[in-house]
């Protein structure tokens, strides 16, 4: 029994490590790129270590190619998209969870609808109508696309949150004569900090990540975020990789660093939906 | 007790009388407004310009009515149907392998063997759910450079040649591939996770005690339970295969000529390449309908597995 233990704890522990280093080796490969000097890069067989590393590429690439101003797009359109979209979508979820009304189930399925549609097909129409309203190349569109295209999902998992917090508490409120407006912001909301920490979180990534209405919409250094920029690079064939790698590893930093900090709360808003349907 | 079905009479009383009050409309008022404005009213005109030409390279972009035109020409697209055919191909297998993969990893941070490091491993999986399809598909195309990338060296250590991952279609189709299971497996592995975590360990033990044996517990007990997580993830895998883009755009950019272009990279093309927007409309609408049908039979499937 003992060495079948033994035998189990060592299977597990090859099985996992080849897991770990297919997800961790790519990030790697790529942050390492990024300190390699050109005689590094371009050699066979591949360096490993990049040694003596050098901080030239990121130089290079901040001094010759849009980053900065794709970095500070970037920030904009999350900063200001993300609260606005989080806000929305708490009070929609509010009432979807906790207020009884006509044609609820018709607007919940409505807006879980939404969460399906495939982005091109806005996409098309955004591009017309925005050159028209002017608003094509300008960080406001991609701001209103993104409040707009991460509320579903917001309102989804919040009022996934909101229905699991106990009706006694709120009763009891609703006893005390609260308005619906005072249960939202003083017994809600308090109640469930953790899910709008979640939610704001992915509010976060998906504006940061965004591609396709970034590609679609901008055009200029004005508007452009990084993700465009990163895959502007990627086809200039061969010439830059190391410029490549210091672009998508000031790209990454950000995520990787907030990754740290949020983990249980990413958790808790992946798997809240999945598990109670 | 008493007092619980109290407060219960109490709530839904009140619940009855709030029916013509406004104030749960108020509440979702302004997501509404945002979505009808930013979402609805774009489908609309999306629909409208799909029984139009529409070119936006013409002046006055060639508007005419050509009523059913742009949809019938769908049909006749061979390199449509073809990217149809990819994409769906692409879809079954991504999401058949990441399920598969994603079940035996979550079985592994699962075992009791594992102890401590689980909460470290599981954070590293966090990683890849966070990255965006352009900085992953930048990644592996880096890894898979024909000429110094680090899976060539790889491949060559077991005396396979140099492969030009990009020039063929297999190979091309294959890079999408493999760095979609890079992206989403983590993501199917965490919610089966969470899904065996619910699994009461009285239960399985109890079958142990039976004599059964690893494989029969995990069909007959762990399989039956997880199926509302299975389904989930499926629904939201498949929705985001159909949907793929990032990928095939910063790795392939669709070629060789057209042939690892997904449908949305195809129609993506066709808007914003070719300026053929009514077309592309007509396009990206059909599809939407067969996202919605497919998900469709998802749910009525998942409601039907709900009800046993």
């Amino acid at each position: 029994m003992a060495t079948k233990r033994v035998l189990g704890k060592i299977l597990l522990w090859i099985g996992l490590t080849i897991f770990l280093i297919w997800i961790v080796f790519p990030i790697y490969w790529a942050i390492s790129v990024s300190f390699k000097s050109g005689s590094q890069i371009y050699t066979w067989p591949p360096t490993y270590f990049p040694f003596p590393p050098t901080f030239q590429n990121y130089k290079e690439a901040i001094e010759t190619r849009d980053i900065l101003p794709a970095f500070r797009n970037s920030l904009i359109v999350m900063a200001i998209s993300t609260p606005i979209s989080v806000l929305l979508a708490s009070l929609a979820a509010f009432s979807l969870a906790r207020l009884q009304f006509r044609g609820k189930e018709l607007i919940r399925y409505g807006i879980l609808s939404i969460r399906m549609i495939p982005g091109i097909i806005i996409a098309i129409p955004v591009f017309i109508i925005f050159r028209w309203v002017d608003l094509h190349d300008k960080l406001l569109g991609l701001i209103i696309v993104y409040t707009a295209f991460n509320m579903p999902f917001n309102i989804w998992m919040l009022s996934g949150f909101f229905e699991e917090i106990p009706r006694e508490i709120e009763e009891a409120g609703l006893i005390d004569g609260c308005t619906p407006w005072q249960l939202y912001s003083s017994i809600i909301l308090p109640l469930a900090t953790p899910a709008l920490v979640a939610s704001f979180i992915f509010c976060m990534l998906l504006a940061w990540n965004e591609f396709q209405f970034a590609l679609i919409l901008t055009f200029t250094n004005s508007s452009k975020t990084l993700p465009v920029v990163i895959a502007g690079m990627t086809y200039e064939r061969g010439t830059f990789f190391g410029q490549m790698g210091a672009t998508g590893a000031l790209a990454m930093l950000p995520v990787l660093a907030l990754g740290i900090f949020v983990q249980k709360y990413l958790l808790q808003g992946l798997t809240a939906g999945a598990l109670k349907g | 007790m008493q007092l619980d079905n109290t407060l219960k009479k109490i709530s839904s009383d009140k619940a009855i009388k709030k029916k013509k009050d406004v104030t749960p409309y108020l509440f979702l008022f302004p997501s509404l407004l945002v979505l009808v404005s930013v979402v609805v009213t774009p489908i609309l005109f999306s629909f409208g310009i799909s029984f139009f030409q529409f070119n936006l390279n013409m002046p006055g972009f060639g508007l005419k009515f050509v009523g059913l035109e742009n949809y019938l020409y769908i049909f006749q697209d061979q390199q449509m149907i073809s990217s149809i055919l990819w994409t769906f191909e692409f879809t079954i297998l991504a999401v058949s392998i990441e399920l598969v993969l994603g079940m035996i990893f979550a079985q592994m941070l699962n075992s009791k063997l594992l102890g401590k490091p689980r909460d470290f491993i599981r954070g590293v999986f966090l990683v890849p759910i966070m990255f965006s399809g352009v900085v992953t598909g930048w990644m592996w195309r880096l890894m898979f450079d024909s000429a110094y990338g680090p899976v060539n060296h790889f491949l060559s250590l077991w005396g396979i040649e140099k492969i030009p991952w990009g020039a063929n279609l297999l190979t091309a189709r294959s890079m999408i591939l493999i760095t979609d299971i890079w992206l989403a497996t983590p993501f199917v592995m965490l919610i089966l996770l969470a899904g065996l975590q619910n699994i009461p360990n009285e239960m399985l033990e109890a079958a142990s005690i039976d004599g059964a044996s690893n494989w029969q517990k995990f069909i007959r007990i762990v399989l039956p339970l997880l199926k509302f997580p299975i389904m989930v993830v499926v629904v939201i895998r498949t929705m985001d295969g159909l949907r793929i883009f990032d990928l095939v755009r910063v790795l392939t950019r669709g070629g060789p000529g057209i042939s690892s272009s997904t449908i949305m990279y195809y129609i993506y093309q066709f808007a914003f390449s070719y300026f053929q927007i009514g077309r592309a409309a007509a396009m990206s609408f059909s599809f939407m309908i067969i996202i919605f049908l497919i998900t469709y039979l998802y749910i009525r499937l998942l409601r039907r597995e709900a009800a046993y």
